[in-house]
């Protein structure tokens, strides 16, 4: 859907009509999933997540500006919802990802063992994103798991690239220090 | 943070490939480095780990049925504000280790929050203690200030070219007598401070309780030439006035300015 | 060891912090002039580690005064006249809650919040410092002017998180983060500042 299409569902939703409101979690949800899938490597979480993102929009509406983008706001609480789980999980060291049955079911790993590699770093990694102070890891988060540009990110942001490089720089350098560490004591 | 220049060329390659602008022999360079540097070959690592699949082919594996999903719920969840997601429910039936995990948090929270009542008591005592600090540190710098008059760097705003002394006073609410009396001590006896028409003024507006006591000293302190430093600070003895009395500076400086239409000198004002 | 150069002020931060590069960390052990100006780093830390930073905008302390005293009259009003104080109550919440939440309210409600109004304040106190260390700009050497510039960098991408946080209402973690770190970007600011000084006067 057209980023003007959108925001004008937007508005419509701010002014009370709920019919506008579907048609967003319709055109969104699945890029929505896909990013949520990203930050927790596991469908179901993905789901759930993506869900208490709408349940999240719809409660807060009226903090939406629609002279801004609003696929960005979206993006911004999805992003917000997915660091309070995360942090949630570092916080009780749960195993992440879970036990993803419905991924399997969805995609078949091919080589079992590789697979098993990738999600033990994977976990790794968001515990290591929790080593980082709170601007580096929405930094990180938006270029890395998210993939988005960096120029596109520091201009959301309103700030220079460079002054995003210097940011992500340190993140970078915290995340490798953690991950390296997690590795020579497993 | 990373001085090695190979590193910095490294997540500036880091960043092209991301961006998908890093040609093959930079891509070959990449691995030469990451192979003789611990760091950068986990940053390697992770973005390998990250790149594949794209967020785009990620959007087409979701399956269709999950998407179509979420709406329902979404609507079941605002609708009766319970929320039906499949994950926190399974998570929570098998957290049989939650009633102990519950109340050692408890007890953690309660000794917790004793120990941080003791940080912040100790929190504000040292920010108490700094405050005095930097107040100690203002009156340290404006004195310093008072015995570096060629200073040129010192400007405090809109006091440019005025004589040093002023601008230590400027830094200040008001002084006391003493401090008054001990800057004065501290500058050249000859010092102008009150040219002749400021010293004609401030006589001549005197309070009578004073008019005695200055009546002697105008005898020996010649008023032609203004008051300088010296005299001021004989002055000031002469009178007796109480030392741990405080002076708005504001006065002070209007009255140096020539601004002010005398000193006064009431029991009041000081 | 490796004598090339001396350590620039950003690194000596770094050292102090525990995010040193290995050079830097190699280069302190065999450079006196350098450790020299490490230590000076902690001690001028240790002094300043209690001080406060900056807040909300400035035109909005009035009113956040106005909501505190607002506060304690809702408080006083309760000994006395229950009826009365549930009418303030209800003003106050409809002043403070009102359907729309203006983010000038929000800013209010921050910085009289037990969790955030702390850290608010003591950026403001901070600020206040800045102010008066630095009531003009000044000529840094190099080393300082950077650091200075990539501190200054680094609190207007905190400002910029906490604006786009407070317009999707993100969680308390979230802010307290952010501030955190405003906080301390501040601190290390004014570190900046005081060292610099010290040279200045005792040139």
């Amino acid at each position: 859907m057209e980023e003007r299409e959108l925001t004008a569902l937007a508005a419509a939703f701010q002014r009370g009509d709920e019919d506008a409101f579907e048609r967003l979690v319709e055109a969104l949800t699945r890029p929505l999933i896909a990013m949520a899938y990203r930050y927790t490597g596991d469908w179901e979480w993905a789901r759930d997540l993506t869900q208490e993102t709408w349940v999240r929009v719809h409660d807060r509406i009226r903090r939406y500006d629609p002279v801004r983008s609003f696929r960005a706001w979206v993006y911004t609480v999805h992003r917000n919802a997915c660091l309070s789980h995360l942090r949630r999980a570092w916080v009780r060291y749960e195993t992440m990802p879970g036990d993803d049955a419905l991924g399997r079911a969805i995609e078949p790993a091919a080589d079992p063992l590789a697979d098993l590699e990738r999600r033990e770093f994977h976990r790794r990694l968001l515990i290591a994103m929790g080593t980082l102070s709170e601007s580096q890891r929405q930094v990180f988060a938006r270029v890395y798991l998210e993939g988005v540009d960096q120029k596109e990110v520091a201009q959301a942001l309103g700030i220079k690239h460079t002054t995003l490089r210097a940011t992500l720089h340190f993140a970078r350098k915290r995340l490798a220090a953690a991950l390296r560490e997690m590795e020579e004591t497993p | 943070m990373t001085r090695n220049p190979d590193c910095e060329v490294f997540q500036d390659q880091l960043d092209a490939l991301q961006a998908g602008a890093l040609p093959e022999e930079g891509i070959e360079q990449l691995r030469l480095h990451a192979a003789s540097c611990g760091d950068c070959a986990m940053l390697l690592r992770v973005h390998e780990h990250l790149a594949a699949p794209a967020l785009g082919d990620l959007e087409a594996a979701v399956p269709d049925e999950m998407v179509a999903s979420v709406w329902p719920r979404v609507r079941a969840e605002i609708a009766t504000g319970e929320s039906v997601r499949l994950r926190e429910s399974r998570g929570w039936q098998g957290w049989s280790w939650l009633a102990p995990a519950v109340a050692a948090a408890t007890l953690l929270l309660f000794i917790g929050s004793g120990l941080m009542y003791q940080e912040v008591r100790e929190l504000r005592r040292r920010e108490t203690a700094l405050v005095q600090q930097v107040a100690e540190q203002e009156r340290w710098l404006a004195e310093l200030d008072l015995r570096t008059s060629t200073d040129p760097v010192a400007r405090t705003a809109g006091l440019a070219g005025r004589p040093t002394w002023e601008r230590a006073l400027a830094r200040r609410r008001s002084v006391s007598v003493a401090e008054l009396a001990r800057m004065l001590g501290s500058l050249p006896a000859t010092t102008t401070i009150f040219d002749a028409s400021d010293t004609e003024a401030l006589y001549r507006n005197l309070p009578s309780w004073l008019a005695a006591a200055v009546e002697n000293l105008a005898t020996e302190v010649p008023t032609g030439d203004g008051l300088q430093a010296g005299e001021l600070t004989r002055l000031v003895e002469t009178l007796g006035v109480d030392s741990s009395r405080r002076i708005s500076t504001t006065r002070l400086l209007a009255l140096a300015g020539g601004s002010a239409p005398g000193f006064d000198l009431s029991p009041g004002a000081l | 060891m490796t004598n090339e150069r001396h350590l620039e002020m950003d690194e000596l931060l770094a050292l102090r912090d525990g995010e040193e590069s290995a050079f830097a960390r190699a280069h302190v052990e065999s450079c006196e002039a350098c450790r020299g100006e490490l230590e000076r780093l902690y001690r001028v830390r240790s002094e300043l580690r209690a001080l406060p930073t900056f807040g909300p905008p400035r035109e909005l302390w009035p009113r956040i005064r106005r909501y505190v005293w607002r506060r304690r009259v809702r408080r006083r009003l309760s000994y006395g006249a229950v009826g009365l104080a549930a009418a303030a109550a209800l003003a106050g919440l409809l002043i403070l809650r009102g359907p729309a939440v203006e983010p000038a309210d929000e800013w209010v409600a921050e910085a009289t919040s037990e969790d955030l109004g702390p850290m608010i304040n003591r950026a403001r106190q901070l600020e206040t410092v800045l102010q008066y260390y630095a009531p003009q700009k000044r000529v840094y050497d190099a080393p300082t002017a950077l650091a200075t510039s990539a501190l200054e960098d680094r609190i207007f991408v905190l400002d910029q998180m906490l604006l786009e946080s407070r317009a999707v209402g993100a969680d308390r973690e979230v802010l307290r983060g952010l501030w955190g770190e405003r906080v301390l970007a501040l601190e290390q600011l004014v570190t900046l500042q005081v060292v610099q000084e010290e040279k200045r006067v005792w040139r």
